[in-house]
């Protein structure tokens, strides 16, 4: 079963991958942007994941979704660290 | 607890401890960036999306599924602020970068990088610190005109040129790059170099102007002093050159000068009793001396004249010489002497040195026709080297009397004041003047190891000082001597010269004055002669120049043959030199050409005795 609101997340994710792909040149000089692309890639996966989940494999697809937030917030998390304490002025 | 229950709590908890430790490192994330906003929200997002998971798969019957959309929208949306609040940040950071490095750029140019209105008065709207060095005035002064325009600051002989300038430049929609005199604060005059552009030439909004200004007054000043220093090195050498081509003219013309003379003599001699012949001869002669005066004057600008060395005292000739003025110009002018030098003894040649006076005296009274004050002044000038380099006067350092004759007179101008003393430059009418007093006053001074210059101001007058290197010592008393008549003797006489005309008048003279003479025009033969004949000769007459064999040279040869042979060079040159190489290996006498049949009497008997 397909819910509107997840189609809804998943477009807006979509959206917001498209922005970073136009702003590659830039989004390549935020500081550990590795870690938090991958926080993201990991968030639109578990988005994917709960869309499809409604027409095929749903419980390897849900365990997916479940595992791929979890990986994404853990990614995000190892991105803030460094982010936070870092000693520079300048984030980028 | 099922799996995804685990996992749900697993992501809150990362999610979680991110948003805790965002809030406890706050203070250090408040200057780093601009995002921390987006990324709390982005982690209270998910930390209460995951919440809601964790309840939802942890089979509590409590429905959370219109918040949870809520929250599910608002996630990705809060990842799209992050980026674009991150990107923010670095584009502020580039800004931040692009501002240091345009500070620095700005502050290192080694010039005031200027950004102003086209206006009247270019009205500043930048400007950078280094103005100050450059004006004195500290930039804000010029900005938005606030306490002076840049342009009031422009040398008022040079503004004309700076807005014709840039205005031809925007016209021409061309770089422009002038050099100009700006007033500095303190009253001096820096010299600028300016390269600019328009940046718009569109009529309709207000032309703006960006540029840098330098300051080049240390590169323009040593650059005068290059432009001076070659001008002096060009003139010396235009000097030498002139010299050297005035008495090789001299030179040949004196050998012509001593025939005509010692035939003028001869035919005086043999005319004695025709009084109107005797006139005639008379004017003759007087010619010739004028011609002999003139190839003097040659040959003391080229200073390849006689010259006796001995001591001189300047405040004498001075005393001679205004006499001699006194005596002889217009009562309308006055002349006075102020003669403060300690020590006013030079080692020169006093005929030389009284008859330069002489001239630059009468160049003062020319230039006073309608009277004034004639001063000769004396003071000591001790020049070390860098002095003396900075007067340009081309001398060694030392201690040196300097005279100056000051006349009130019309004055030169700085362009003729260049050429005053080249040969035959005059700026008196034809026939008032040859050209030559105070070229040969130029030359006098270098021979006397000294110097002369000019100073002259349009219609207030002109100095000439004349610098002498000073010697202690005492002026011998010179007493005139007077020949009425020329001194007849006897004996052999050998003539050398290359000249032929020179040899037939010498020996015709000799003969007159009741010698034997044998010529030669060629020392070889010469020598040969005197190899077989020394014993019958008496004494012997050489020329200084001639080719293949110097008088130096001959004299020598002669000597090997009677190393008491008595010789007196003859020469229209120097007695510098060779000649007085050969005056210091023995040669008894030195007689300039073109001589007289009383001169060569004179210094033939000088040589005997």
């Amino acid at each position: 079963m397909v819910f509107q609101n997840e189609i809804v997340m998943l477009l807006i994710s979509v959206s917001v991958a498209v922005f970073i792909y136009c702003n590659r040149t830039d989004i390549v000089r935020i500081r550990h942007y590795t870690t938090l692309l991958w926080a993201y890639v990991f968030f639109c996966i578990a988005g994917l994941a709960t869309v499809l989940e409604g027409f095929f494999f749903p419980v390897l697809l849900n365990y997916s979704e479940h595992i791929s937030y979890v990986i994404s917030s853990c990614f995000f998390l190892s991105w803030v660290c460094p982010v936070c304490n870092h000693e520079e002025e300048n984030p980028v | 607890m099922s799996l995804i229950t685990a996992l749900d709590s697993l992501a809150f908890l990362a999610s979680f401890s991110a948003l805790v430790l965002l809030i406890t490192k706050r203070t250090q994330c408040r200057t780093k960036f601009e995002g921390k906003t987006f990324i709390g929200l982005l982690l209270c997002l998910g930390s209460i999306y995951y919440f809601f998971l964790i309840i939802e798969w942890s089979h509590i019957s409590v429905s959370f599924d219109p918040i949870e959309d809520v929250f599910g929208a608002l996630l990705p949306m809060s990842w799209g602020f992050l980026f674009y609040t991150l990107l923010q940040d670095v584009h502020r950071a580039d800004l931040r970068v692009n501002k240091l490095r345009y500070k620095s750029l700005v502050q290192n140019i080694p010039g005031a990088v200027y950004q102003c209105t086209y206006d009247q008065d270019y009205t500043m709207e930048f400007m950078s610190d280094e103005i100050t060095d450059i004006s004195g005035y500290p930039k804000t002064d010029f900005i938005a005109n606030h306490v002076r325009s840049f342009a009031s600051i422009i040398h008022p002989e040079d503004r004309e040129h700076v807005a014709k300038t840039v205005s031809e430049s925007i016209a021409e929609r061309k770089l422009f790059s002038l050099e100009y005199r700006i007033i500095h604060r303190d009253g001096s005059v820096q010299w600028v170099y300016e390269r600019g552009r328009a940046r718009s030439t569109d009529t309709s909004k207000p032309i703006i102007l960006e540029g840098v200004i330098m300051d080049i007054t240390q590169k323009k000043t040593l650059l005068e002093q290059k432009q001076q220093a070659e001008q002096q090195i060009f003139q010396l050498q235009k000097m030498d050159a002139i010299g050297q081509l005035a008495g090789g003219i001299a030179h040949d013309f004196n050998n012509q000068l001593t025939a005509l003379l010692g035939y003028a003599d001869l035919l005086a001699m043999r005319l004695k009793e025709k009084k109107h012949e005797l006139k005639l001869l008379g004017s003759m002669h007087l010619s010739i001396h004028h011609a002999r005066k003139l190839t003097e004057q040659l040959l003391a600008f080229s200073r390849k004249g006689k010259i006796h060395h001995e001591v001189v005292d300047l405040h004498q000739v001075v005393h001679d010489v205004k006499l001699i003025m006194e005596r002889s110009i217009d009562k309308k002018i006055d002349i006075r002497t102020v003669l403060s030098a300690p020590v006013a003894t030079t080692m020169g040649d006093p005929s030389q040195i009284h008859n330069m006076l002489l001239n630059v005296a009468l160049n003062a009274r020319d230039a006073m026709p309608d009277g004034g004050e004639m001063l000769f002044e004396s003071d000591e000038v001790i020049f070390d080297e860098m002095h003396a380099k900075a007067q340009k006067l081309n001398i060694a350092s030392g201690t040196y009397m300097c005279l100056s004759v000051t006349d009130t007179g019309c004055g030169i101008d700085a362009q003729t004041i260049q050429y005053i003393f080249e040969p035959f430059f005059t700026t008196k009418e034809e026939g008032k003047g040859t050209g030559m007093g105070l070229s040969a006053a130029y030359g006098t001074m270098k021979s006397h190891k000294g110097a002369i210059a000019a100073y002259s101001e349009v219609g207030r007058g002109t100095t000439m000082k004349l610098y002498f290197p000073v010697t202690h010592g005492v002026a011998p008393k010179h007493n005139n001597i007077i020949t009425n008549s020329p001194h007849h003797g006897k004996g052999h006489v050998l003539f050398v010269d290359d000249n032929q005309t020179v040899c037939d008048v010498a020996a015709m003279m000799l003969a007159q004055l009741g010698y034997d003479v044998t010529v030669f025009t060629k020392p070889q033969k010469a020598v040969g002669f005197f190899k077989d004949h020394f014993h019958a000769i008496q004494f012997v007459i050489i020329d200084m120049i001639m080719p293949h064999m110097n008088g130096h040279e001959l004299y020598i040869a002669l000597k090997d043959i009677q190393p008491d042979v008595k010789v007196l060079l003859a020469s229209g040159y120097t007695l510098n030199g060779e000649a007085q190489k050969a005056l210091d290996a023995g040669v008894q006498g030195f007689m300039q050409k073109p001589f007289t049949l009383d001169q060569l009497s004179s210094a033939l008997t000088h040589v005997l005795a």
